[in-house]
């Protein structure tokens, strides 16, 4: 190689590289967000049920497209709290302040809408955990925005 | 060029920020692409960036710099103090010259499709102030060219305001202790203080959590000195300094991790100022070829960059190339946004290495 760049100029030009690239990629993980948040997203890995009840991992389950995070938690006898977290950037573009629709399995079905900071709380009470199915775990976005 | 596998790094978080920004506030997380108008409801937007800053890790951790901040505060107080010390600060003028926020403002008035209050007088403007201050309805930019206009006004903004932060960062500390208060210390001298620390980790053969010597101290002044003080003794007798050399002897292991990441983000090749519009597809041509040239990257790559500097999305520059698919799948385990971020690091380490000085 035997060109050498004028700073100024050479100055300008990694400032367009700078700029365009990561505008682009904002532009991009937004778009992802409207793309990928599908009416429905399953979880890529499955709670499983042991002999007596469900064995939630401890560092929770991912959905299938990444933008929630499930953990199982205040585990009590009598209730328990189902924690959705969106993911990123594209996740919280998503479901943050959206309406959603928790499946777990055909025996249950619970509304609820994604806060600000997008977290859901489901609480799950007696009743509600012997007809859960968490291995059939979904949730479904009910509004298009907010 | 080998086909390591990139680590996704927080490297320039600052421009993405702005780039969000623009996103953000020309309502392209909300509206159509045929929408012409955007209105802008600034407590909308207030919720939508404290959003981000606290719940996105990358924002929270490599912009915000969480751990830096002692208990009691957490995330949602990290936040505040960036948005109050950063976002929301006073840009104020050189010579009487228009400040950047100045500059950012007065692209937004001209898209104004409402009625347009009258800019503050005497009062300098903040990145927020400016973004959010102009016209409630304003005609959106919707060529993505115009959009990296608005995103290069924000990210001069934030390259002046994130600056000191950033540099408190840089050092381990707690913006919100250096950058307000009787200790308050300068741009300047937090810089100084950074090139400080960075000659006294080499001196110590980045052997960390220990107390350095008097001579790797002196030894360290000797080759990176901070305006204020005549010696490394005195400089660490100041409040600044023995607090930097506290957090090197320290054995929390959380700083020295975090302050790897940070580093990387502020790259002194990307923060350097740049006078002048952005660059035309055609003006840039000659340093991508150039690169392609000496091998710092491949023409497929060439191709993605010039595109995505003519404004076309990731996915539409991507294209059909199967060369650039394969290489995103196969490096970079699909994630095309770590990709570009990787290629265009590699561009600007060749262009600023065939810089005359």
């Amino acid at each position: 190689m035997n060109s050498t760049f004028d700073s100024r100029e050479a100055a300008r030009f990694l400032r367009t590289l700078r700029v365009t690239t990561q505008t682009a990629i904002a532009l991009n993980d937004l778009d992802r967000a409207g793309e990928r948040a599908r009416p429905v997203s399953t979880f890529a890995a499955l709670a499983a049920k042991g002999a007596d009840e469900w064995r939630f991992p401890a560092a929770g389950i991912l959905s299938g497209d990444g933008l929630v995070l499930a953990r199982l938690e205040h585990e009590s006898d009598e209730s328990k709290v189902l924690t959705l977290q969106a993911q990123g950037v594209v996740g919280l573009t998503a479901y943050a302040e959206h309406g959603v629709k928790v499946r777990l399995g055909d025996a249950l079905q619970i509304e609820g809408v994604f806060d600000r900071d997008g977290r859901l709380h489901v609480v799950l009470d007696a009743d509600a955990l012997t007809r859960a199915d968490f291995s059939r775990l979904e949730i479904e976005l009910l509004d298009a925005q907010p | 060029m080998g086909a390591q596998r990139a680590a996704k790094s927080g490297r320039d978080i600052v421009a993405y920020f702005a780039g969000h920004l623009a996103n953000l506030a020309n309502g392209n997380d909300t509206l159509g692409d045929a929408e012409e108008i955007v209105v802008v409801r600034p407590f909308h937007l207030y919720e939508r960036v404290r959003r981000l800053l606290t719940v996105n890790k990358r924002y929270a951790e490599g912009l915000v710099g969480v751990w830096a901040y002692p208990p009691p505060d957490g995330v949602e107080e990290a936040a505040e103090f960036y948005f109050d010390r950063v976002l929301d600060r006073p840009i104020a003028a050189r010579r009487d010259e228009p400040t950047s926020a100045d500059n950012l403002a007065a692209l937004i008035a001209t898209r104004a499709a409402g009625p347009i209050a009258p800019p503050p007088r005497d009062e300098a403007l903040s990145t927020w102030k400016a973004l959010v201050g102009g016209p409630a309805r304003r005609r959106r930019f919707r060529a993505t060219t115009e959009l990296f206009e608005l995103s290069n006004r924000i990210l001069k903004c934030l390259d002046a305001a994130n600056r000191p932060y950033a540099e408190t960062l840089r050092l381990g500390l707690c913006p919100k202790e250096w950058l307000v208060g009787d200790d308050a210390a300068g741009v300047n001298t937090l810089k100084a203080a950074n090139g400080f620390l960075k000659a006294l980790k080499a001196k110590m053969g980045d052997k960390l959590g220990r107390r350095p010597s008097e001579a790797e101290i002196e030894a360290a002044f000797a080759a990176a000195p901070v305006p204020g003080a005549k010696t490394g003794k005195d400089f660490v007798a100041t409040p600044l300094g023995a607090a930097i050399v506290s957090r090197v002897a320290g054995q929390d292991q959380t700083y020295l991790l975090s302050f790897e990441t940070v580093e990387a983000t502020q790259a002194a090749e990307i923060a350097d100022e740049a006078d002048g519009p952005l660059m035309t597809q055609q003006e840039a041509a000659p340093y991508l070829a150039a690169a392609v040239e000496a091998g710092a990257i491949a023409p497929p790559e060439r191709d993605l960059l010039a595109a995505i500097m003519a404004g076309r999305t990731l996915n539409q520059a991507l294209g059909e190339s199967l060369f650039l698919r394969r290489r995103v799948k196969a490096d970079f385990e699909g994630d095309l946004a770590a990709y570009v971020e990787d290629l265009s690091a590699r561009t600007a380490r060749f262009v600023v290495a065939a810089t005359r000085p």
